[in-house]
Parts: structure tokens; C-alpha cells; sequence
């Protein structure tokens, strides 16, 4: 099926798109729920009978290109629940994303469960994990191969060649191997599995307060994202209303994140390439906003500012002070820079017109943050399901396109759209700073009515955030009476815009591999830590659980 | 000036030692300058010699499949025809160790063999990737071999038709009469783009742009055959620069200062290492820093087109010079 890259839409409004889909699905479709009033946005929530789900998918590609933003299960006593979410950015009318979340009942995957791996490509990875873990068979699924390998050293056939990515300043342990036909990449393997933490079965032992520090620490650059996501998540299961200067102190973190995310990816870009001066350039850069978050919170990254219900710290007058004059610095210094980047120059000539991703292409593979901007499609969570104080800023999401208005795509797109978004970052924040209201800083600022209310909370609950490389989801469960959790997954944006890379790369010259690899911005630590272990469970050397 | 064996040989000795310490001195200047032009502090100025050191003792990785023993073999022999080739050239007034009617040819050619032997010493390896290095290192050779040739012959053939006395491919008749004084204007320009073209091309001669991926074929080294590696490349970056010095930058600064004898020929001696010191600095550290990694095509491109017009422009321009 071809998503239609335009995305006519079909509905006026949300509760249209409801309607259509029970005049097509009927009571398949189960209970349907239609909750405007979350805080994670819009969302429907509805079943979907296995046999049906692939037509329901196709039906929601009618609407707008349905990103599969999530895959996770819930484990009960009579069954696993798997969950898919959908998010649909255009469905209605622009800038009002609608989530549809689809649940399948384990009375409903008695037969197998079609995969979705043909319509989305990274749901391959999410499924070979469900495999992998609850021995959920899917039909369709070509590689049913362990998603996770610890082997140190993975077996690479012998007419492939492992990429040295620490050649282009990627320090992950990914084992990437490409095998060549007449001087070019053909097919490409790739290992995952060194980063592995299991995080999530980390979490399941103790309660949900518990677990925030685990989500900060998933990744070293969207550590605030990911700690925003999860936060989000409780809130949406539990219903707090977050105070308006707490929310612009979370969008003010998170602006800080991008810009030091998008400057230290700069930087390893710029090394893959060879041009050292232009790295220590950017590094120097990005001093001044760790200044500022070493200012604002004691330290200069996994700040621990977001708290459940709002954020632990204020914006002191000095730090704020600390911040203006970053900004000023940062924008003086930044203008040239990208005015240098635009006129071109070997940097140019070494990045263009490669690792090209066509806009269709960006939109069959759920291409997310930077990478699917620099292709041209505009999907960007921050304006499309405006949270925290994104919904008062007034902004546009920025998306790349050539003179001629053709939509870009190439491994320089990718490096301009990030430059593009530093200076949207410092506008943001800008706006940030002059809007920023009184008020309080907690929802709920005593500990004991916290824990109160996480314990009344019974649902899942959604949390997506715009993190630096794209769309970050966290989803959890939670049962009333209870402040532990019932289930935890996250979906990370590389997780997304990893199923890229063998496309990206077929075709591709040798020398080209590493920048092409590098412009997809690539957090395995990301992917990697989340992928779980079932309790009592270990990993043999060959990389299969016993 | 025939100078008997026996001093010739230590003549020859003396000099190969210094060249070789020399070019480590130069070489641990290089990454300094490298270093600030990248804004870093860098290694100390003696790092290269602490490395002989600590590489002579460290273990080393040696290929499972090397009945030729290249791995140790091509940067041996590499480095000793590229220290070879200073006993040909003219240090300052100091006249050659040895001579002949086409050393020119003669050194370019053992440069030449060098970096094919550094090539087939790194194709000694198990590694999988060694293949790739090799033919991107032989394609690179091949084609800055074009241009060169253009530059060398364009030289010897101006040199021969505007009667400068010496064999046209001998570097004595560089360092006797600099080019640059003989043409006119258009003369000028063209030696110019000639000398522009020649620098273009050591970088790549000596190894010191970062090309691909996988880094060179330094990589495929360890403990003492990374040692030989490293010092038949400083050795051959060394020879290249010395090489440029003697075809465009000849002059004397002790004749100059009008100094007499062996005070002329100290002064001249230092000054021609301090000529080397700075071409290697400008063309060897300077110009990777900005132009930073390159792919592998597009310098082959680069070289195979633009390098070899731009020389043949010079010779066109020597032509007019000669004709009219």
C-alpha cells in the first residue's frame, strides 16, 4: 500500500474520523472512546480484531500517513494485550494530531497476528522483540531472527564488511556490516545488543517515582525528553493539570536539550568528515548552554528537572541572566556559521546528493524528527499535538525545501534542517523567557497526596514528546491501588528512523556509508537498553535466553 | 666537486641520519601546527620520538598470510629509498652526494616506489577492508601520476630550451639557476601554476590527507611494523618537500648576505631545511586541516582533471614564454 503523500483529508473533525472508521469497521472496532480532554492530546481508543488490523491501518492511510508511533504489551494473568499506537497529524484539519491507540485483546490473537512490517517498516523491530519475549508469532514477519544479539562478536558472513563507525565519531557498539557489489553497497546486516540494560524489567520491581530517574538515563542527549515522555505518561493515566510555569519550564528544558543535542551531533558530523577545526568550533559553541543548565539546575546534563505533576527547579534570576547573554552569544555566533554552511564549500560537495530519502519514502518508513523535516514532511509533535507550553508559542514546523520547491533529502539536508532548528530552538526560548508566567511549580507538591493519586489512577497513559532526534513515546499501565507499574515501553526516535539505514545505504559508495549513517543521528543506546528480559530470565553466550 | 668513497660514504650516512631525525623533528612540528589550526593544544614537539620508543616495545599484530613478509618489507623499503633520494639532492650550496643526468627522474621514481611499497606492505593484512585501501591508494597514485609527470616534464623541457646550463632532468640545474628568473611574465605564471600544481600533489604523495573511512592503511600496523610504517612515511613526506625545495625554491641566502666558504655553506644548509620545514608545515599540515576527509572519487577527479589542466596550462604558458 502507498500512503498518498498529500493526505486529503477526509474529515472535519475528530469525532468524524471516528465515525468513518465505525461505518467501515463496525462493531469490530469495539467500545470506541473519543477523549479530547487528555493531557497527552486527542486520543481514540478502541479494539481491533487481528484479522482486520492491516485493513484498519490501510483505512487510517486513507486519513494521513498513519505513523506507527508505538508497539507494547501488557502482560495479565489471562494473556497479553498488545497495544499499537497511531498518530495522525493532519486527519482532521492541520495542526491537530489525534492518536489512535489499538489495543488486541488476547482473546483476539488466538490466530496469528498480522504483521505490520510490510506497512511500516521499523514495526519489524518491535515485533521480532514481542517474539523474542512473549513468543507473540506474527504473520508476514520475514526475519523472525533474535532481535537481540550479545555475541561480542557478531557472526558477519564473509563477503560482508563491518563499518568502523568510530571512524565517523559514533562511539555506540553497533555492529554494522555491508556487503558490496561492483564498489557499492548492497545489502546491509546490523547487530544490536552490546548496550543492553533492560531497563524496563529494572522498573517493574519498584513504583513509578522509581522509575524516573531509569527513564533519565536511557540516553545522555534526550535524557530530558525521555524523562518529559514518562512524566507525561503518569500524568495522562492520572489526569494531572501541570501548572503553566511548570510547562514552560519543561519547554525551556527541552529547547536547551535540542540545542546542545543538534550541536554535539555537529560536531561528530563534522569529525566524520574530517574537519577538526569546524568540531572544536562547535563544541565551543555548545559550552555556553551547558553553562546555562549547569546555572539553572547544578549540572550540566541528565538535569533532573521534570517531577511528576510539574518541575523540581525555578528559573533563578541569575541563571535566567546566564541564559540571555547564551542566547545572544549563541545567535551572534551562529549566523555566520550557517551562512558559511549554506554558500557551500567542500562540506557541501562531500554531503550532497547523498543518502537520499524522497519524501514517500520518509512517510512509508514513519521518518521522525530532523530526518523526516529534511525530506519535507512536516511532522513535528510540538505544533501538530501542541504540549506543555508549545500551544502558546505560536510556531510552524520547519521543513526543508529546495529552490525549486522540490522537498530535499539528502545527508546535507539533514545537517542544514538541524541547523535550522538550533535558530528555531533559540527563538523558542526567546519567547520562553519573555512569556514566562507566576505561579506555582508543582501540581501536586505534597509527596503523600502525589502518591494518593498515582494510586487511584487505573489506564494507560501516553506520553510523546518532540525530543531532539524526533518523536520520543513512552507508555505505561497502571492498576488502582498500586503505585508500582504495569508495564513501561519505550519508543525512541531511532527505533523509528533505524529502518532507514538499509535503505538509505543500498547503493551507496563506501566512503558515502559513514556520513549517511551519521545524518540518521543514531542513539543505540536509546534502542538498545529497552529491550527486555522476561524475569528470571538470562542471556546464553550465543545471545538466546534460557 | 668529486669527492672521493670513502667521504661520500659518510657523507651519505651522515646525511640519511640527519634526514631521518629531521623529519621526526618536522613531523612532531606538523602535528603541533596541525593541532592549533584544529584548536587543540596538540603533542608535545618530541612526540614522534617518544612513539619510536614506546612502538619498539609493543606487542605487534602480524598477518596469519604473508609468504613475502611485506607487511615488514614495504615500509622498510619504503623508507629506505625515500632517505635514498637526499643523496641526490642539493642540501643548500652543499652539492650532492651523488649525481647524474636525470637524478630528477631518478628520485621521483624512488618516491614513486616508495609509496607503492608502502601500499603492498598494508595490503599484507588480514583485514577484510585492506582491499578497499589498496585500490583507493593505487587508484590515487595513478592518477596524481599524470599531473606529476606533467609538472616534471614541463620543467626539464623549459629548462633545456631557455639554455640553462646542466642536464635538463638533473635537480643541479634547478638549484644552479632558479626558473623563476629566467621567463617572462607569461614564463612566470606558467612555473607559477606549475609550482601551485606540484604542491597540490604532495599531500596526496605523502599520505597526509585523511581519506576514507577505514583511515588508511596505518590501521592495518602494530608495535614495530607500525614504527616502520610511521617512519617510511615521515622519511617520504620529508624527501617530497626537500624535492619541492630544490625545484622552486633554490635560492641561496648566504650568497645573498655575501658570506664566503664554509660559513656560506652552513648558512645555506640550515636555510634550505628551514625552506623544507616550511613547505611540509603549509602543503603536509596545513592544507588536510581544511580541507578535511576526502572521498576517494572525487579526488581521483580532482586529480585526474583539474590538477592535470591546471599543469597543462603552466606548460602551455612556458610554451608562449619560449615561442614568442
Amino acid at each position: 500500500m502507498i500512503f498518498a503523500p498529500e493526505y486529503a483529508s477526509l474529515a472535519t473533525s475528530h469525532q468524524e474520523v471516528l465515525n468513518c472508521l465505525i461505518e467501515v469497521f463496525g462493531e469490530d472496532l469495539g467500545t470506541p472512546l473519543l477523549d479530547e480532554g487528555r493531557p497527552s492530546g486527542p486520543v481514540i481508543t478502541l479494539t481491533v480484531p487481528a484479522s482486520r488490523l492491516l485493513a484498519f491501518v490501510e483505512r487510517l492511510g486513507e486519513f494521513d500517513y498513519p505513523h506507527l508511533s508505538s508497539v507494547s504489551c501488557e502482560e495479565r494473568e489471562d494473556g497479553v494485550i498488545l497495544h499499537y499506537d497511531f498518530s495522525l497529524f493532519r486527519a482532521s484539519s492541520p495542526g491537530e494530531g489525534l492518536m489512535i491507540c489499538v489495543a488486541l485483546s488476547p482473546q483476539e490473537q488466538k490466530g496469528m497476528i498480522p504483521s505490520l512490517s510490510g506497512l511500516s517498516p521499523w514495526a519489524e523491530y518491535a515485533e521480532r522483540e514481542l517474539t523474542d519475549r512473549l513468543a507473540v508469532e506474527f504473520q508476514g514477519l520475514e526475519n523472525r531472527g533474535p532481535l537481540l544479539d550479545r555475541r561480542e562478536e557478531p557472526t558477519v558472513p564473509p563477503d560482508y564488511v563491518v563499518l568502523p563507525l568510530a571512524a565517523a565519531g559514533r562511539t555506540e557498539s553497533f555492529a554494522l556490516a555491508v556487503r558490496l557489489v561492483r564498489g557499492r553497497i548492497g545489502s546491509v546486516r546490523f547487530h544490536l545488543g552490546s548496550l543492553h540494560r533492560d531497563v524496563e524489567t529494572l522498573a517493574m520491581g519498584g513504583d513509578s517515582f522509581q522509575a524516573l530517574p531509569l527513564a533519565e538515563r536511557l540516553c545522555g542527549s534526550c535524557s530530558f525528553a525521555n524523562a518529559l515522555a514518562y512524566v507525561r505518561a503518569l500524568e495522562d493515566a492520572s489526569g494531572f493539570d501541570v501548572p503553566r510555569r511548570a510547562r514552560y519550564v519543561r519547554s525551556l528544558f527541552q529547547e536547551l536539550e535540542r540545542l546542545s543535542s543538534h550541536l554535539l551531533w555537529l560536531a561528530t558530523a563534522f569529525h566524520g568528515e574530517g574537519q577538526e577545526a569546524l568540531l572544536a568550533a562547535t563544541l565551543a559553541l555548545r559550552e555556553p548552554i551547558l553553562d546555562v543548565q549547569e546555572k539553572l539546575t547544578g549540572k550540566r546534563s541528565v538535569s533532573a528537572v521534570v517531577a511528576i505533576g510539574g518541575v523540581r527547579v525555578d528559573l533563578s534570576r541569575q541563571g535566567l541572566e546566564t541564559l540571555q547573554s547564551m542566547l545572544a552569544v549563541t545567535r551572534r555566533e551562529l549566523r555566520p556559521f550557517r551562512d558559511a554552511l549554506l554558500r557551500g564549500g567542500l562540506l557541501r560537495c562531500r554531503m550532497e546528493h547523498r543518502g537520499f530519502l524522497p519524501k514517500a519514502e520518509a512517510v512509508r518508513h514513519g521518518a521522525v524528527g530532523p530526518v523526516a523535516k529534511a525530506s519535507g514532511l512536516p511532522v513535528d509533535r510540538r505544533s501538530h499535538s501542541p504540549y506543555e507550553a508549545y500551544g502558546e508559542l505560536d510556531f510552524l514546523p520547519l521543513i526543508l525545501e529546495r529552490g525549486s520547491g522540490e522537498a530535499g533529502g539528502d545527508v546535507f539536508d539533514r545537517l542544514l534542517m538541524r541547523v535550522m532548528e538550533l535558530s528555531q530552538s533559540l527563538d523558542l526560548i526567546e519567547k520562553i523567557v519573555e512569556g514566562l508566567p507566576e505561579g506555582p511549580l508543582l501540581a501536586v507538591p505534597k509527596r503523600r497526596n502525589l502518591v494518593g493519586a498515582l494510586k487511584e489512577a487505573d489506564g494507560r497513559g501516553l506520553g510523546a514528546v518532540e525530543g531532539p532526534r524526533g518523536e520520543v513515546i513512552h507508555a505505561v499501565t497502571l492498576h488502582a491501588g498500586q503505585t508500582a507499574l504495569s508495564s513501561w515501553s519505550v519508543t525512541s526516535a531511532t527505533r523509528r528512523n533505524l529502518s532507514l539505514l538499509p535503505r538509505l545505504l543500498k547503493g551507496a559508495l563506501l566512503d558515502d556509508a559513514m556520513a549517511i549513517v551519521n545524518s540518521l543521528d543514531p542513539c543505540l543506546a536509546c534502542v538498545e537498553c529497552l529491550l527486555p528480559l522476561k524475569a528470571g530470565e538470562e542471556l546464553t553466550e550465543g545471545g538466546q535466553r534460557r | 666537486m668529486i669527492l672521493p668513497w670513502g667521504t661520500k660514504a659518510v657523507a651519505a650516512v651522515t646525511l640519511m641520519l640527519l634526514a631521518a631525525l629531521i623529519s621526526l623533528l618536522f613531523e612532531g612540528a606538523g602535528r603541533l601546527v596541525r593541532a592549533r589550526g584544529e584548536r587543540r593544544v596538540g603533542p608535545p614537539l618530541f612526540q614522534p620520538f617518544y612513539e619510536l620508543v614506546k612502538l619498539f616495545g609493543k606487542q605487534e599484530q602480524l598477518p596469519q598470510d604473508d609468504p613475502f613478509r611485506l607487511h615488514h618489507g614495504g615500509p622498510l623499503i619504503a623508507g629506505a629509498l625515500s632517505l635514498t633520494t637526499f643523496l641526490y639532492m642539493p642540501v643548500g650550496s652543499l652539492p650532492p652526494v651523488l649525481t647524474g643526468g636525470g637524478d630528477l627522474i631518478l628520485v621521483v621514481t624512488l618516491l614513486f616506489l616508495a609509496s607503492l611499497a608502502l601500499v603492498l606492505g598494508g595490503s599484507a593484512s588480514d583485514e577484510a577492508t585492506s582491499g578497499f585501501d589498496v585500490e583507493g591508494e593505487l587508484t590515487l597514485l595513478a592518477v596524481s601520476s599524470l599531473p606529476l609527470a606533467v609538472v616534471l616534464s614541463s620543467l626539464a623541457w623549459f629548462a633545456y630550451r631557455q639554455g640553462l646550463p646542466g642536464a635538463p632532468f638533473s635537480l643541479e640545474t634547478f638549484v644552479a639557476k632558479p626558473v623563476w628568473i629566467v621567463p617572462s611574465w607569461s614564463g612566470l605564471l606558467g612555473t607559477f601554476i606549475l609550482m601551485v600544481a606540484f604542491l597540490c600533489l604532495l599531500p596526496l604523495q605523502a599520505g597526509s590527507l585523511r581519506l576514507d573511512l577505514f583511515e588508511g592503511l596505518e590501521v592495518r600496523y602494530s608495535g614495530r611494523g607500525l614504527l616502520l610504517f610511521r617512519l617510511a612515511r615521515y622519511f617520504r613526506s620529508l624527501a617530497l618537500s626537500a624535492l619541492a625545495v630544490s625545484l622552486f625554491f633554490p635560492g641561496s641566502l648566504g650568497r645573498w648576505l655575501g658570506l664566503q666558504e664554509s660559513v656560506l655553506l652552513a648558512i645555506d644548509f640550515l636555510f634550505f631545511w628551514v625552506k623544507v620545514f616550511v613547505v611540509q608545515m603549509v602543503t603536509l599540515f596545513g592544507t588536510p586541516v581544511l580541507v578535511g576527509r576526502f572521498r576517494t572519487d572525487l579526488l581521483a577527479r580532482f586529480f585526474a582533471l583539474a590538477v592535470t589542466g591546471f599543469a597543462l596550462a603552466g606548460l602551455l604558458l612556458l610554451y608562449f614564454d619560449v615561442r614568442f
